[in-house]
C-alpha cells in the first residue's frame, strides 16, 4: 500500500487514537503516504501527528452556518461540501480507511469506490446496503456501539480491521525542537527548585474536558492540587488549552495558592512537548489522555459522565482508570443529560483515592490493604491475544458486570483466534462464585431460548414456498431472533448482533430470493452459539472447582477444629 | 475598491423605491452632499463632524470588531471616519462592506473623489437576489460583522433595508444549483424531470432515496451532504 486515506470525522480524542494505526502502518509499509480527512474544527489534532502527508478537511461549521441561516442559499453549503471533497475525489487511493462510524463517512467511502483499490471498515454498495471489509468491521461498527460494557477498545478494533500489529516503540507525535528544549529546561528547573534532596515527580493536571459532567468540580480539583502540592515528592503542573475559559479557571485556582502553581498553556504541538516531560498525567476523559498514551506517559483517568471507559479508556499498562462503579453508570450523553444522579457521580471520587494511585504509580507504594471509597472501582490495563483490555484491579466489584465483560471478550478471543484465555476463568474464581454461577445458569437458559428461536427460524425458512402464511411465520421467527439483540445480557446478544448486521447487509430486500444466504447466516449463528456453549461449560467447570476448593477448605477447617 | 453594479434599469419593476429627484449640494463648510427626493443624506452644515458623531457611538465595539457592515454609503463621510477608527485599532486588518441601493449616489461619490479606497466593498442596486448571490458577501456575513446604519440613507430606503434584513434565499433546486461550481454536480441537480420549483429535499426523495440503485457516485456525495447538513451524525 502506498497512498491511503483515513477518514475520521470525529473529535480530537478520536483523531489522536488514529495515531496508533498510523505508526503501525508506517512500520508495516515504510513507503506509505497517509492522508487524513477530518472536520475542519479538529484539523489541529491531525496536524499534531507525524507521518500524515496531507490533511483534508470538511468545513462542517461553515456548511451548517449556510444551511441554518435562511438568508444564505443552500447552494453555498453544497458548493462548499463539493469543494471540500474535490481533491480527494481527484486522486486514486490504494486503500480508504473508514474509521468513523457514521453515515457521512460511509457515503464518502462509497463515493471513493471507483478511486480506491480497497476499503477498510464499511461502505455502501449500489443498493445502499453495508459492505463490511471483514469481520472486525462488524465488531467495530455493530458490536462495540451496541453493548454497554465493550469487550474490545476502538483502537484494537481499528488494528484488527486493518490487520495491523501494534508498534508502541515509534513516536508518532509532532513536536518542535525549541518547545522540547524549553519544556525540558523549565521542568528541570522546577524539579531543582522544588526538591528537598529527593527526586521530584511532575504531575500534570488537565482541568477541563469537553463535557461538564466528565469533570471534577472546582473544590475537588483544589483539594487534589493541594495534596500534590503539599507532598514533598510531587509538584502539580496545571495544563491549560489556549482558550479564555480555561485560562481564567486556571488563574482562579492558582490564586487560591497565592499564585505559586505552575500552569502551562499549550496548543496541541506544544502540548506534546509538555506531556513527554511529565512523570504522570491526571485527567478526566480528554484528548490529552490519548496524547499521553501515544507518549507512553502513565495516566490516572477519572472516568465520569458519558466517558466511554471500555471503548476509549487509556490503554497504557502503567495507567489506572478510576470510576464510579460501572453498573451505576450510563455511557450515553443523552442518559447523563437526563439524570441528576449520573451528573453528580463525581462526588464519589475523592482526593485520597487519587493520591493512593499516584503513590502507587510514582513511588511503587502498594495498594494492598488500601480501601477505596464505597461505590468506586479502579481498572488497570492488561494485554491478551486481542490487544489491550481493562481489568478490575481495586474497589467495588459487580460480579455480574465483570463476568459479562470478561466472557464477552472470551467469546471474541475464541471467535477470532480459535483459542481461549483461561486466565479469564481464573479471574472469575476470585469473584463472588455464587453470582458467577447464577450468571452462568441464566445464560444457559438464554442460549437454550436463542437456539430454539434459531431452529424455529431455520425450519420456517426451509418450509418457505409461495404461501403467505409460511412467509409470515418465517418473518415472525426472524423478528423474535433479532429481538435477542436487546437482551439484558450482552454476552447473550453478541452472536445475534453479528447476525443482524449480516442480515441487514444482504443485497436483496426479498427474503425468498436470498433464502440461501439467510440459511448460511443462520448456520453461522448456530456455530457462534456453540462457541458460547463452550464458554459456559468452561465457566461451570471453574465454578465447580472453586466450590470444591471452598468445600475442601471448610472441611479441613472443621477437621482442624475437631482435632 | 470593488463594486458590484446591478443595473437599476433592468430591475426597474423590482424596485421598491422610486427616485423622483436627485441633486448634489454643497455644505456650509464646502463638502458635497447628495440629496435624494429632497432628503439630504448628510448634514448641510458640517458632514464630517456629523460623521464623527455617528461613528463615535460605535467606538467601543470597533475596538474588538474589525468587520463592519454599513447600511448606506451616501458620500462616504461616515465610511471614511469608520475606516480611520478601524485603522487606529486594527491597522490594515479590517474589512468594511457597504450596502447602497442608489447606484447614482455611489458613482458620484467616486467621481467626487470622496471614496476612501481601502478594504471596502460596496454593493449597489435594489436586487437582493443578486446581492445575496455574491459568495464573498455571504462569507463576510457568516463572520457576523458589526452593523452600522447611516440613518438618512436607511430611513430613505427603509423598505429595501428591511427586505435585506428579512431576506430568505430560494430553496428550489434550480436556484441552489446556480451556486454549485462543480459542473457535473450542477448538471445532475438540473437533470431532474420534475418542475423547476422542486425543493432540494424533494429532489433527494424523488431522485436518490427512491432509487433502487445508487448508480451515480454523486448520489453518495449528496447523501453525505444531506446527513452532514442535517447534523445526523
Amino acid at each position: 500500500m502506498r497512498d491511503i486515506l483515513i477518514i475520521n470525522l470525529k473529535r480530537n480524542g478520536d483523531i489522536f487514537t488514529t495515531g496508533h494505526i498510523i505508526r503501525s502502518l508506517i512500520t508495516k509499509y515504510p513507503e506509505i503516504k497517509i492522508s487524513m480527512l477530518v472536520l475542519e474544527e479538529f484539523k489541529k489534532a491531525s496536524e499534531a501527528m507525524k507521518g500524515i502527508e496531507k490533511v483534508y478537511t470538511i468545513d462542517r461549521k461553515k456548511i451548517l452556518t449556510y444551511t441554518k441561516n435562511k438568508i444564505f442559499s443552500d447552494g453555498f453549503a453544497l458548493d462548499q461540501f463539493s469543494k471540500d471533497l474535490s481533491e480527494i475525489r481527484s486522486k486514486n487511493w490504494d486503500a480508504v480507511f473508514n474509521y468513523s462510524n457514521d453515515r457521512v463517512s460511509t457515503h464518502i467511502t462509497s463515493l471513493l469506490k471507483s478511486k480506491s483499490l480497497k476499503h477498510f471498515g464499511i461502505r455502501f454498495n449500489d443498493t445502499c446496503n453495508v459492505e463490511y471489509s471483514n469481520e472486525w468491521a462488524i465488531v467495530f461498527n455493530d458490536l462495540v456501539p451496541s453493548v454497554k460494557y465493550s469487550p474490545v477498545t476502538f483502537i484494537d478494533a481499528y488494528m484488527h480491521m486493518a490487520n495491523l500489529t501494534p508498534n508502541r516503540e515509534s513516536y508518532v507525535l509532532r513536536t518542535k525542537q525549541d518547545y522540547n528544549e524549553a519544556c525540558a529546561k523549565n521542568f528541570s528547573e522546577i524539579r531543582k527548585i522544588e526538591s528537598t534532596g529527593n527526586d521530584i515527580k511532575l504531575v500534570g493536571i488537565q482541568l477541563f474536558s469537553s463535557s461538564a459532567y466528565k469533570n471534577l468540580d472546582r473544590e475537588q480539583l483544589v483539594s487534589l492540587i493541594d495534596a500534590l502540592y503539599m507532598n514533598t515528592n510531587f509538584f502539580p503542573i496545571l495544563l491549560v488549552a489556549p482558550i479564555d475559559e480555561e485560562r481564567e479557571f486556571a488563574a482562579s485556582i492558582n490564586a487560591d495558592f497565592n499564585n505559586s502553581l505552575v500552569s502551562v498553556e499549550a496548543d496541541f504541538v506544544a502540548l506534546n512537548s509538555v506531556i513527554m516531560n511529565l512523570d504522570l498525567l491526571i485527567t478526566c476523559d480528554t484528548a490529552i489522555k490519548h496524547v499521553a498514551d501515544l507518549s507512553s506517559i502513565p495516566t490516572i483517568e477519572i472516568s465520569l459522565g458519558e466517558a466511554p471507559l471500555f471503548k476509549q479508556g487509556t490503554i497504557n499498562p502503567e495507567s489506572y482508570i478510576i470510576t464510579p462503579s460501572v453498573n451505576s453508570r450510563e455511557f450515553s450523553k443523552k442518559a447523563v443529560d437526563q439524570s441528576e444522579n449520573l451528573q453528580t457521580q463525581h462526588m464519589l471520587i475523592n482526593t485520597n483515592d487519587i493520591m493512593a494511585l499516584v503513590n502507587n504509580i510514582l513511588l511503587a507504594e502498594t495498594l494492598n490493604g488500601y480501601h477505596f471509597n464505597k461505590g468506586v472501582s479502579v481498572y488497570r490495563v492488561n494485554q491478551d491475544e486481542l490487544g489491550m483490555y481493562h481489568v478490575l484491579a481495586h474497589g467495588e466489584v459487580d460480579t455480574i458486570v465483570e463476568t459479562e465483560r470478561l466472557m464477552s471478550r472470551q467469546y471474541l478471543i475464541k471467535k477470532f483466534t480459535k483459542t481461549e484465555d483461561v486466565s479469564y476463568y481464573r479471574d472469575l474464581q476470585a469473584m463472588n462464585i455464587s453470582d458467577v454461577e447464577a450468571w452462568s445458569t441464566k445464560i444457559k437458559e438464554d442460549i437454550t431460548e436463542t437456539s430454539k428461536t434459531l431452529l424455529g427460524t431455520l425450519r420456517s425458512l426451509l418450509q418457505l414456498d409461495n404461501s403467505k402464511a409460511k412467509l409470515k411465520s418465517f418473518v415472525q421467527n426472524l423478528t423474535s431472533l433479532i429481538s435477542i439483540c436487546e437482551s439484558e445480557s450482552q454476552f447473550t446478544a453478541l452472536p445475534v448482533l453479528r447476525f443482524r448486521a449480516r442480515i441487514e447487509a444482504l443485497n436483496s430486500s426479498n427474503i425468498e430470493s436470498s433464502a440461501r444466504e439467510v440459511e448460511a447466516l443462520l448456520y453461522e449463528l448456530k456455530a457462534n452459539i456453540q462457541v458460547q456453549v463452550e464458554i459456559i461449560k468452561s465457566v461451570s467447570d471453574y465454578v465447580r472447582t472453586a466450590k470444591d476448593q471452598t468445600r475442601l477448605r471448610s472441611s479441613q477447617g472443621i477437621l482442624n477444629v475437631n482435632q | 475598491m470593488e463594486t458590484i453594479n446591478n443595473s437599476l434599469k433592468s430591475q426597474e419593476s423590482k424596485k421598491p423605491f422610486r427616485i423622483e429627484t436627485y441633486e448634489v449640494k454643497s455644505s456650509r463648510n464646502n463638502f458635497k452632499v447628495p440629496v435624494v427626493n429632497d432628503v439630504h443624506l448628510h448634514s448641510i452644515y458640517n458632514p464630517t463632524k456629523e460623521a464623527q458623531a455617528l461613528i463615535s457611538n460605535y467606538d467601543e465595539n470597533l475596538q474588538t470588531k474589525n468587520l463592519v457592515l454599513v447600511f448606506g454609503l451616501g458620500f462616504a463621510y461616515h465610511v471614511h471616519e469608520l475606516c480611520r477608527k478601524l485603522e487606529s485599532y486594527h491597522g490594515n486588518n479590517y474589512q468594511v462592506v457597504v450596502i447602497e441601493p442608489n447606484e447614482q449616489v455611489h458613482r458620484d461619490c467616486i467621481s467626487n473623489n470622496l471614496f476612501p479606497n481601502k478594504n471596502i466593498k460596496v454593493y449597489t442596486g435594489f436586487d437582493l437576489e443578486n446581492i445575496f448571490g455574491d459568495v464573498s458577501l455571504v462569507r463576510f456575513l457568516t463572520k457576523k460583522p458589526l452593523i452600522i446604519q447611516h440613518p438618512p440613507t436607511f430611513n430613505l430606503y427603509v423598505s429595501f433595508f428591511k427586505n435585506f434584513l428579512d431576506f430568505t434565499a430560494k430553496t428550489d433546486v434550480t436556484s441552489i444549483s446556480k451556486f454549485v461550481t462543480d459542473k457535473s454536480l450542477r448538471e445532475y441537480l438540473l437533470s431532474s424531470k420534475s418542475d423547476n420549483n422542486q425543493t432540494f429535499n424533494d429532489f433527494m426523495t424523488e431522485n436518490i432515496l427512491g432509487k433502487n440503485n445508487l448508480n451515480n457516485e454523486l448520489d453518495h456525495m449528496l447523501l453525505a451532504y444531506t446527513y452532514l447538513s442535517n447534523g445526523e451524525f
